[in-house]
């Protein structure tokens, strides 16, 4: 079972998009796929039109493996599964900082599902917390959308030392470009700049589309509704590029 | 689980209730439709079925099944054979030929029925418009005589994960509606209709019968029982459909020739002696037609103990052994078409159905006394014959032995009812072993009978010649490999062990 996080410090730069569009992706690939909404806000389980149990507290889910389990939903999709996300995971954290080895509580939980899966994507909420640390540890792939634009730079920079003084595998690691505007200059020249910056950059990119801002209406993904549109055929290309990364790596 | 079971409709309009029925928020969404024309294939004597396993195929592929509780699971698919019937080896190799292989062997796969499936996939959705049970219904429909059957339409229920509860209350909904599920398969249901019974075949005699039944009465119960089973294999034989038909009717004729041959003074010598004559020329009419059978079922592994250098002539000896093969058939089929077959096999029926016949003088014993003293006696000749077996027994005091290791066998078969299950089980199995090898000695030494009989007819130093001759040391050796295998077997079998659990089987007193 391999795991990919999407994540990203900043909000608004597609990621949800993006972790939706993988995993729909991989499912449709032959993988049996899991999509953990790890953000309260709770996109990616909108999309899917999947809701948490109203009932439990998400601490059960937390600390019980079965509990975690039991929270899984089938998707409308062949393959793929979704864990749902509630507005009580703002607290999560909280949860976590109370537990031992605090940093592997998510590397548990995902362990005690490795025979009913073949992948794992990670939608991750937009900051820099022990639940990040969590999914850095326990992802064999941290994929990190990018907008290019100067303040992106800075905030993957800061990324990059994060994972230095956490002495995580830095080639986890793998920015791409996302809701990118060749149009634009600024980022033609970010782009540019960046894209030797580190050595996981992916070379498959997301262009600023229409088609990915629908998504929110359709509730469904791109390569659903829009089989053949430029979007669907980006994701497609970036998710092979993704999966070969990670079935490279052996971990 | 209860919730993925499939459950009767009285019919297709039974839906619109379901559906009004639902409880709120839920609703029902109609998604796509299929329809297909699918075969149901299975041997004459229904081995799939008898090991819970269904082949069916559609246009282009055949798909092989698990049966339960009225549920299909799917086991392995494979691309449908052009033949029809088609055996295993018609199959390219993978595991659906395998799996096959090794339940129906050399029997042919014949088709049985063809069954119109249409099917409706639904979804159950709720009020976020997720799909949170995914239904089907299935209508299957069936030629009758020329005349359109169906059966009751299917509902099948799929659990979706984390959403249980929900496809629990659609199955307390059905249940609810009067709507049971289903305990047989689509396929069982549909033979059914079409008053085709799996359990109308079999190639053994299976009689119960009580200690106190007149022998005369059981025997005669067990010929008509047998009797059908030559004929059931009659119209296989004619047409020619696989190799074991012929096998099948054989060895009922073979056992049933033991039988009366061991229980000598249940009819009147005339009738016993009229039988004799009869039923042994039943059996050698077909002995050809068999001997070479046997040959070509066998020729892969034959292949294989010549050196690659004469397989050529090996080739060639079989080529000919098929046109004989054909040949013997013809004559065959000439024979069992007259009407002399069909009369012989009509007038043992009336005796088994006559009121009076001539009796013998153990017509009215109890079987079960009289079961006792004929194998009794068998046991004991094999006792007796063992115990000189050593390195030096010709071959034919071996084959004797054979001939009484299976006179002993048929009447533990005939007789099982009357004796206790688990200590017969004991004794067969001990049996078996022992039969095994006295069985592979007696082929070899047949087939290479057999061989030296062809090598006169063929020219000296060609390649057939030499092909045989391989094949002959190879059969040779084999056979000095079974001989010593045999004398360990019957050692076991007449040693004390033995003699005590054929004590226990006979002991009085059970059933």
């Amino acid at each position: 079972m391999k795991i990919i996080a999407i994540y990203s410090m900043k909000g608004g730069v597609g990621k949800t998009a993006s972790a939706v569009n993988l995993a729909y992706l991989a499912a449709k690939s032959g993988l049996r796929t899991l999509l953990c909404d790890l953000d309260a806000q709770g996109s990616a389980s909108y999309y899917f039109r999947v809701r948490a149990e109203g009932k439990h507290s998400f601490k059960l889910i937390w600390t019980k493996a079965k509990k975690f389990r039991s929270e899984i939903r089938a998707s409308d999709y062949p393959n793929l599964d979704i864990l749902p996300s509630s507005f009580s995971y703002r607290n999560l954290d909280q949860l976590l900082e109370k537990r031992k080895k605090s940093k592997k509580v998510l590397a548990k939980l995902l362990n005690s599902i490795r025979d009913d899966y073949d992948m794992v994507i990670l939608d991750c909420p937009p900051n820099l917390t022990l639940l990040a640390e969590n999914v850095f540890i326990c992802a064999d792939a941290v994929a990190v959308p990018v907008i290019p634009t100067t303040l992106s730079e800075l905030t993957l920079q800061q990324l990059v030392e994060f994972f230095i003084s956490a002495e995580l595998d830095m080639k986890k690691l793998m920015p791409f470009f996302a809701m990118q505007q060749s149009a634009k200059k600024l980022h033609r020249e970010v782009r540019e700049k960046l894209k030797d910056f580190h050595p996981t950059f992916l070379k498959q990119s997301i262009p600023f589309l229409s088609e990915v801002e629908q998504m929110g209406v359709t509730r469904e993904p791109v390569g659903v509704t829009q089989a053949s549109s430029r979007a669907a055929q980006a994701y497609s290309a970036l998710w092979q590029e993704l999966s070969d990364r990670v079935q490279g790596h052996s971990s | 689980m209860v919730r993925d079971r499939c459950y009767h409709l009285g019919s297709i309009d039974d839906l619109k209730q379901i559906e009004a029925s639902l409880p709120k928020p839920l609703h029902l969404f109609h998604a796509n439709r299929s329809e297909e024309v699918l075969s149901y294939w299975d041997s004459f004597d229904w081995r799939l079925y008898q090991t819970g396993l269904l082949l069916l195929s559609s246009s282009k592929e055949i798909r092989l099944f698990k049966e339960k509780d009225g549920g299909l699971f799917l086991l392995t698919q494979a691309d449908l054979p052009r033949a029809s019937p088609f055996f295993s080896w018609d199959l390219k190799a993978g595991e659906m030929r395998q799996s096959l292989e090794a339940v129906v062997d050399a029997r042919a796969l014949c088709l049985l029925m063809k069954v119109r499936l249409k099917r409706e996939f639904l979804q159950v959705i709720n009020e976020d418009n997720k799909t949170v049970v995914r239904l089907f219904v299935d209508e299957y429909k069936m030629k009758k005589n020329s005349a359109q059957c169906h059966l009751l339409p299917r509902l099948g229920i799929e659990t979706l994960r984390g959403y249980e509860e929900e496809a629990q209350a659609i199955a307390d909904l059905l249940i609810s509606m009067g709507h049971a599920a289903v305990q047989s398969s689509p396929y069982e249901e549909a033979l059914e209709l079409l008053s085709v019974s799996p359990k109308a075949y079999s190639s053994k005699v299976k009689i119960k019968m009580n200690a106190d039944d007149s022998s005369a009465e059981v025997v005669r119960a067990l010929i008509a029982a047998s009797l059908h089973i030559i004929k059931k294999n009659t119209d296989g034989i004619l047409a020619d459909i696989d190799t074991e038909f012929l096998h099948d009717q054989r060895v009922a004729i073979r056992r049933l020739r033991s039988l009366i041959g061991q229980l000598d003074g249940v009819f009147s010598s005339e009738i016993h002696h009229r039988f004799k004559s009869e039923f042994g020329e039943l059996s050698r009419m077909s002995n050809a037609v068999r001997d070479l059978d046997v040959w070509l079922l066998e020729k892969d592994a034959y292949r294989t103990l010549v050196p690659p250098v004469l397989l050529g002539g090996l080739n060639i000896f079989f080529k000919e052994i098929k046109s004989r093969r054909q040949a013997e058939h013809r004559r065959l089929l000439e024979m069992m078409q007259r009407k002399k077959f069909h009369k012989l096999l009509e007038e043992w029926e009336r005796f088994c159905q006559e009121p009076s016949f001539p009796k013998g003088k153990c017509a009215d014993q109890g079987i079960r006394a009289l079961a006792e003293s004929r194998l009794k006696k068998s046991f004991a000749k094999i006792c007796k014959e063992g115990q000189r077996i050593d390195e030096n027994t010709p071959d034919e005091e071996i084959h004797r032995l054979r001939l009484q290791c299976k006179k002993l066998r048929y009447l533990f078969e005939f007789f099982a009812s009357l004796f206790s299950e688990n200590h017969l089980e004991q004794m067969l199995a001990q049996l078996k072993q022992l039969q095994n090898h006295l069985g592979a000695f007696n082929d070899l030494h047949v087939q290479q009978v057999w061989l030296e009989d062809a090598l006169h007819s063929i020219k000296k130093g060609s390649e057939v010649s030499a092909a045989i001759g391989a094949l002959m040391g190879a059969m040779y050796q084999q056979q000095l490999s079974a001989k010593k295998l045999i004398f360990g077997d019957i050692r076991t079998f007449i040693g004390a062990d033995t003699r005590e659990l054929m004590k226990k089987l006979l002991a009085q007193g059970k059933k």
